[in-house]
């Protein structure tokens, strides 16, 4: 059995007195990739950075493999010593830091030596275009390059976990499905446990071993991705697929 | 025959140590400027307040300890009361954070709200001090107020040759080792400082914070460290450096500071915001400009100058006093913001938010 | 529902910015009630200088507040404008002859201009460079005004070129209007009063042995002293100008003119992208400000009849940052009630009789921390001069973390009087609408719209 790397339990969080999210239990396992789809304003942002510890938690708990880290900050988050990958969906580069500077900031828990040079060579080997601007400022680099050096930071210190906060939203569409495919690359042949939340909802759920779908800050339905495409209401609601002959009658 | 009416290895020295002074002063608001993104007003009343722990600092120790007769070991050691100028400082600058600062970044206060309050903050300390120390100047330089080094550093560079050279002018150079050790402290502390920010974990790590709170915090960096560090080392950096000035003024009083904010700003934006090395050519620049002015402003309103020929040719002329060689550092700052707003040195940042 | 709970949210809000305004304004009515009472001898002409100093500033403040509360615009050069409005209008009375009134139109166009310049960089830079840059041209004005000495400086009485500007204007009109109106016959009402309000600090005094009231002060004392005509004229024209001033400005908020530059304040991006000029209200507004600044300058000079150019330092500027940021951003009455309390909280605390009472010296002889403060070599003496200025810092950080908003907080944009223009019937549609829509989950709502195409298809 393949043992649960992310765990939320019962979590209820949101910003100020708005609550956004309404008890939502989720996990992921192992060598998995998990995707929340859902409608705009469902909470599917708020859900991960309450996971991660940027959003307030009301009441509920985290777990990560077995730490408890529930109402924890960022950074202690990262520090409990299980590699964690977090890839936010705006502001996802330091601009003002160079590319290579960019990545050493997702080594930033650990040592600059010999792994972090080995990580790097790595990662150019995966991003070939990063390499040739290691020296560039990150606020030069296109959108999909951006996209590419976030990523790039969050797998630096080789991560058990990677959460990705819609990596398609601001770029191209060729370049965006080049994106998941990696994505499902990065899952199959470095067995990372990958939880994704995404607007492209069908292509990723195709792509994807499990999927959550939420609806105002609770799981409307979950199960295999392939259950879950095969539904017919959720096909309809939040596909974009319509039956035909309904639309005739 | 005299080459120039003027003196100008005097200008020249006080140039010097006006660029010392700067470039010292510079760094920490060049530091929170970077880092937190609001203009600290509050950085003039660093400068006061590290004037005065200095000058505190050498009045316990004369009490305290009697038996340093001589006085040059201890009571009245350069860094003796640099570092308890830093210290101090350094403390005042976290306080401001954990009290103030740190409250209003938590709700998403706007820049303005920052800037406001680094006036109330500044109203507060300056007040405070004067309360404490007294209001009226206090004498810095004189008597046994000298600071001292602990080793023998006194060859005064005086150039008898050039001195006595009617060529260069009748006044001798009035820059002094001490100045000289001082201007030299400046330039290595903005060398150690530039590396500091520019190569090591700690100043990556402050850069990524001044890039974005959230995303240096899901980096494993603990960002509210990482601010107070700043405002300790920026103040007590300021704090150090104003210890030294101190050390070189005839007087000081507790409005020092704030007459040195606005030339301080003029540094750090010509120089680049976040660019140290920056600072160090700005202050040069600032510093020979106003002492070039005072010169040519001078020279102008001698008898028979150019000001008394436009006085006789057109019936009419406008003063060009020497004391608008103040106003230099304003216009070239006035003058930097429209043309190049981010600087020599200064990377290419939005300075065009609005529309 | 809604409307009832949200009234309800309103009304504890009031109280609570109630609360905290008397907070504020007991203790310092407190602090000018007792300088007045025991520290003043010429009342009268007290409060008389109170009065205009407050309206002074408060111009000065409403056309801050235009720029920083109502536009966005951190200008911290205002000093600069109430340079250039004394200056002009003094000079050019005092010195070139031109009539008063002209010479003050010559001052209020100069500043306007003045103004228009300043906007045009506002364009290019971001707000915090803007108010350095502000600052940096304030000090100019202020080192020019300062050294010129063929056209600026004026010749003393004593034969000597000086930078200290006598303002002839006040000289006559002081002259003119000497006529002294005599205050006793409101003594015998004031002492009255004063009897009632004197009894709990009289108990105080007796319960705890404090001398609160100085020992030789009696209340039959107590007079009003005299006040010249002159000075209760300067009052009505100073109230004159200050209620057209604030009447300008409502005019300006309350009009879509001031809706518009409110959304700038707010973002101004979206603002152009319906296709205004934002520019245009930028140059516009900071024009205005700079003349009503102008006007507060005419009025500094003429209340203060002689200054110079060392006044017009940027503290003065930052003074009226407190003025209106205590009082409240975006809405004049905001900056009146801040500039009232903070003048006469400054005002009282250069009185003698509060400087003597409300001061501490702590040095070596001071009993138990003697040892320690002789150790540190530190003699604090507590003085009310400072001592006020420590406590505005306080109250502006306060206000700042706890009360960002200010004592009265800016309205919100009223939608009422556009409702009004709807009949009912379609006012309670759109009532049922809206109400309707929030009722709804998401779900229900997706569900509707889901709905909506298969009902056009029916």
């Amino acid at each position: 059995m393949s043992q649960t790397v992310l765990r939320g339990v019962n979590i209820v969080s949101g910003y100020g007195k708005l609550q956004v999210i309404n008890g939502i239990d989720i996990h992921v396992n192992e060598n998995e990739l998990v995707t929340i789809i859902g409608p705009n304003g469902s909470g599917k942002s708020t859900l991960i950075k309450t996971m991660i510890g940027l959003v307030k938690m009301f009441s509920g708990q985290v777990f990560l493999r077995d730490h408890d880290v529930s109402h924890l900050q960022p950074h202690e988050i990262i520090r409990t010593g299980i590699p964690l990958g977090y890839v936010p969906q705006l502001a996802n580069v330091f601009p003002s830091l160079t590319v290579e500077e960019n990545m050493k900031m997702g080594f930033y828990t650990k040592k600059w030596d010999a792994d972090y040079s080995k990580n790097i060579d790595k990662m150019v080997a995966l991003f070939p275009i990063l390499g040739e601007r290691m020296d560039q400022k990150a606020s030069l680099l296109s959108g999909g390059e951006r996209q590419m050096l976030a990523l790039a930071r969050a797998l630096m210190p080789e991560p058990d976990m990677l959460i990705l906060d819609e990596p398609t939203a601001a770029i191209q569409p060729n370049i965006a499905e080049e994106m998941l495919q990696l994505i499902v690359t990065l899952k199959k042949e470095l067995g990372i446990a990958i939880l994704l939340v995404e607007q492209r909802a069908r292509r990723s759920l195709e792509l994807s071993d499990r999927g959550y779908v939420l609806v105002t800050g609770e799981v409307a339905a979950t199960g295999p991705a392939s259950e879950l495409l095969a539904e017919d209401k959720i096909r309809k609601l939040y596909l974009g697929v319509r039956d035909r002959n309904e639309n005739n009658t | 025959m005299v080459l120039f009416s003027f003196d100008i290895f005097s200008h020249t020295g006080l140039a010097l140590i006006y660029a010392g002074t700067l470039i010292i002063l510079t760094i920490g608001l060049n530091m929170v400027y970077s880092v937190l993104k609001f203009s600290n007003f509050a950085h003039a009343e660093f400068v006061t307040a590290g004037m005065f722990m200095s000058w505190w600092v050498l009045q316990i120790l004369t009490f305290a300890i009697p038996w340093d007769t001589t006085g040059e070991h201890l009571i009245n050691n350069l860094f003796i009361q640099a570092t308890f100028a830093f210290v101090m400082v350094g403390i005042i600058g976290v306080l401001g954070e954990v009290l103030v600062y740190g409250r209003l970044r938590s709700f998403d206060a706007s820049s303005r709200s920052f800037t406001v309050a680094s006036i109330g903050i500044g109203l507060i300390i300056r007040n405070f001090l004067a309360m404490i120390f007294g209001n009226f100047p206090q004498h810095g330089l004189g008597g046994t107020s000298t600071p001292s080094l602990p080793f023998n550093l006194n060859f005064d560079i005086k150039l008898q040759f050039i001195r006595r050279h009617p060529i260069f002018g009748s006044q001798g150079i009035f820059i002094t080792s001490f100045q000289l050790l001082i201007i030299i402290i400046s330039i290595l502390t903005v060398v150690v400082i530039d590396y500091v920010f520019k190569k090591t974990k700690f100043g990556i790590a402050m850069r990524a914070t001044s890039d974005s709170f959230e995303l240096a915090d899901v980096c494993g960096i603990n960002t509210k460290r990482i601010i107070l560090y700043t405002w300790f080392l920026a103040a007590g950096i300021t704090g150090m450096g104003a210890s030294f000035v101190r050390a070189t003024q005839a007087r000081f009083s507790s409005l020092d500071g704030f007459f040195l904010l606005l030339p301080i700003f003029t540094v750090v934006i010509l120089g680049g915001v976040g660019s140290f090395r920056g600072g160090i050519v700005a202050a040069f620049i600032i510093a020979f400009s106003r002492e070039i002015a005072l010169i040519v402003l001078t020279e102008i309103q001698k008898p028979n100058g150019l000001e008394d020929t436009i006085e006789q040719t057109l019936g009419f002329t406008v003063t060009f006093a020497p004391a608008y060689a103040d106003a230099i550092a304003f216009v070239v700052l006035i003058i930097v913001l429209l043309v190049r707003p981010q600087g020599i040195y200064g990377s290419v940042e939005a300075t065009r938010a609005r529309v | 529902m809604k409307k009832n709970s949200e009234s309800v949210g309103n009304l504890v809000e009031g109280r609570s910015e109630l609360y905290i305004g008397l907070a504020l304004a007991v203790p310092i009515l407190i602090l000018y009630l007792y300088a007045f009472l025991f520290g003043i001898d010429i009342r009268g002409t007290w409060i008389v200088g109170t009065l205009t100093t407050i309206m002074v500033f408060f111009v000065g403040a409403i056309s801050l507040d235009l720029e920083v509360g109502s536009m966005g615009l951190p200008n911290f050069g205002k000093v600069g404008f109430f340079a250039i409005g004394a200056y002009t209008s003094t000079l050019l009375y005092s010195e070139w002859g031109v009539p008063f009134p002209i010479a003050v139109l010559l001052a209020l166009l100069l500043s306007a201009v003045v103004g228009y310049f300043i906007s045009i960089p506002t364009v290019k830079l971001r707000a915090d460079y803007f108010a350095i840059m502000t600052i940096a041209g304030g000090e100019i004005i202020r080192l020019m005004l300062a050294y010129e000495k063929r056209w600026l400086w004026v010749l003393s009485p004593a034969g000597t070129n000086t930078q200290v500007i006598t303002n002839k204007f006040k000289i006559q009109f002081t002259g003119f209007f000497d006529q002294v109106i005599d205050l006793t016959p409101f003594n015998g009402v004031t002492i009255l009063i004063i009897r009632i309000i004197i009894i709990p600090i009289e108990l105080f005094d007796s319960l705890l042995g404090s001398n609160l009231i100085p020992a030789g002060w009696k209340v039959t004392d107590f007079t009003w002293g005299n006040v010249f005509l002159w000075e209760i004229l300067l009052v009505g024209v100073f109230l004159l100008i200050s209620l057209l001033t604030y009447w300008l400005v409502q005019q300006i908020r309350k009009s879509p003119y001031g809706r518009t530059i409110r959304a700038i304040r707010e973002d101004d991006i979206t603002v152009t992208s319906v296709g205004k000029d934002v520019a245009r209200f930028r140059w516009q507004i900071t024009t205005v400000a700079a003349l009503l600044a102008g006007l507060a300058g005419v009025m500094y000079a003429t209340t203060f009849g002689a200054f110079e150019a060392a006044e017009f330092r940027p503290a003065l500027t930052f003074q009226l940052y407190m003025f209106i940021i205590i009082g409240g951003l975006g809405n004049s009455k905001g900056a009146f009630a801040g500039t009232a309390l903070v003048t006469m909280f400054l005002r009282a605390g250069q009185v003698d009789a509060v400087k003597e009472n409300f001061s501490f010296y702590f040095g070596p002889d001071t009993p138990l921390l003697g040892p320690i403060l002789e150790f540190l070599q530190l003699d604090v003496f507590i003085n009310p001069f400072n001592l006020r200025f420590v406590i505005l810092g306080i109250i502006l950080v306060l206000f700042l973390l706890f009360k960002p908003a200010g004592l009265i907080r800016e309205p919100k944009t009223d939608n009422e009087k556009y409702l009004k223009l709807l009949t009912t019937e379609e006012r309670e549609d759109s009532d049922l609408a809206v109400s309707r829509r929030q009722s709804l989950t998401e779900r229900e709502r997706i569900d509707e719209e889901d709905k909506a195409p298969a009902k056009e298809g029916a």
